[in-house]
């Protein structure tokens, strides 16, 4: 399927990077051609009454705006907005030039004995994911692609870096403050972190510890992390 | 005496719109501009911004991205115009009389950057721009550029930290000029007031 450019009139150019269910991914511009940014566009579905497809595109583009400025708002670590049109359903955030943790990991557990030159990267992860959820912010979808590893002075991560860990892709962040759905989040990634590589699960529990110390209430959903563990991810509707 | 005016057209906005921009130093009739917007003098429709307040190319850029896109878009002006509204879009809160005392002409301003859209509807040309300043503003024209606004009309910082509400320790004029100097991409400082602009949007 080729999709439509979010709007036939527009002459920026634009570059398309990813494409899920809900939303195009482009890389382009923003006011003027040497400021990079990343669009996330969320297309007309067409199968939807046109009236509740612009109420649904809507209320996601704001809420994915909303979560992204709260928690910007708080340093935590994820893209500035530059410019939301919820009736479009486009959002304009700043472009992180960087690779994920999963193509970081790729890249350096290829190589033998690779698992202890990311441990500090390891770290930075647990406290990004642990500064987002003291602000009671759940991601709802944490996996490997799903968190950035920021250049640092045009040199992608490699031994020991120093790259910032950024989080992107609020599309199923909510605000929460029950330890449920915090340990959810962290179910998902460490499902994510054994599927990227067999010698990733290891290295999670470098994230957990560093969770673990990263805020006050970091214990409790590291021990609420054991039930789900034992359960999976859906609490069971039965009794 | 001719004096330097930017114009330019904004990324994904339809084509057929330029957005003319000056930046003045030493304004000395500031008080007389303000009236004539005040007086809805439709000769002098043009966003007057107090440039102290602005940081960068790309602050000022952002709200006039947001004013056009505001009149493009029907029914999502606040207010009066394209040019008022853009003012307004500088503003991280929904109050327009505050957003004017914050970023638009005071009797006291000095430093005047003048923003003016051509628009389908509503078209001007550089030429009747250009004199029509020329004759109004008793100031020295300075080009638009990053530099400019940073040196020669001077930024307050104390102000823009407490527009945006930006804790103080981020604001260090010294570090972003450095950051200037070391060069592309966009500024910590930018992306956290770009940050801020959207705010109103999402509310």
């Amino acid at each position: 399927m080729t999709a439509p450019p979010p709007d036939p009139s527009d002459a920026t150019p634009k570059t398309l990077i990813s494409q899920g269910a809900e939303a195009l991914v482009y890389r382009t511009t923003f006011l003027v051609p040497t400021l990079p940014a990343l669009l996330k566009h969320r297309p007309r579905k067409t199968y939807r009454h046109p009236t509740l497809d612009a109420r649904l595109t809507k209320h996601r583009v704001l809420s994915e705006a909303r979560l992204l400025v709260r928690a910007r708002g708080l340093g935590i670590p994820v893209p500035a907005v530059y410019f939301v049109d919820e009736a479009n359903g486009s959002i304009f955030m700043e472009w992180i030039d960087g690779s994920s943790v999963r193509q970081v990991l790729d890249a350096i557990l290829a190589s033998p004995g690779g698992e202890g030159k990311v441990d500090a990267m390891m770290v930075r992860v647990g406290e990004a994911v642990g500064r987002l959820h003291k602000a009671d912010i759940v991601h709802g979808d944490l996996t490997t692609s799903n968190l950035m590893v920021r250049k640092v002075g045009g040199v992608e991560e490699q031994e020991g870096g120093a790259g910032e860990v950024v989080l992107i892709d609020f599309g199923l962040g909510q605000v929460s403050t029950q330890e449920e759905d915090k340990a959810v989040d962290l179910y998902v990634l460490e499902r994510a972190f054994s599927s990227t590589h067999p010698k990733a699960e290891k290295l999670f529990e470098d994230v957990l510890s560093a969770y673990g110390r990263s805020w006050k209430g970091g214990k409790t959903v590291l021990r609420r992390l054991q039930d789900v563990r034992m359960r999976g991810r859906k609490r069971s509707m039965l009794g | 005496m001719t004096i330097p005016i930017t114009s330019l057209q904004l990324e994904h906005i339809p084509r057929p719109h330029t957005v003319y921009i000056t930046l003045f130093k030493d304004v000395k009739n500031a008080t007389f501009l303000r009236d004539q917007l005040l007086a809805g003098n439709s000769e002098f429709e043009y966003a007057f911004i107090d440039a102290n307040t602005i940081i960068s190319k790309v602050h000022a850029l952002a709200a006039a991205h947001q004013a056009i896109h505001n009149l493009l878009v029907a029914g999502k002006l606040r207010t009066r115009n394209v040019h008022s509204e853009t003012v307004f879009c500088l503003s991280p809160n929904n109050n327009i009389t505050d957003a004017f005392k914050r970023f638009g002409i005071l009797p006291t301003t000095t430093s005047l950057l003048c923003i003016k859209f051509s628009t389908l509807s509503a078209p001007v040309t550089l030429e009747s721009i250009k004199s029509h300043l020329e004759r109004s503003v008793e100031g020295t024209a300075v080009e638009f550029t990053d530099e400019n606004l940073l040196q020669e009309t001077v930024v307050d910082w104390a102000k823009v930290a407490k527009n945006y509400k930006i804790k103080s320790d981020n604001l260090n004029t010294q570090s972003l000029l450095n950051e200037k100097a070391i060069g592309g991409g966009l500024k910590s400082l930018e992306v956290e007031v770009l940050g801020k602009l959207v705010v109103r949007t999402t509310g």
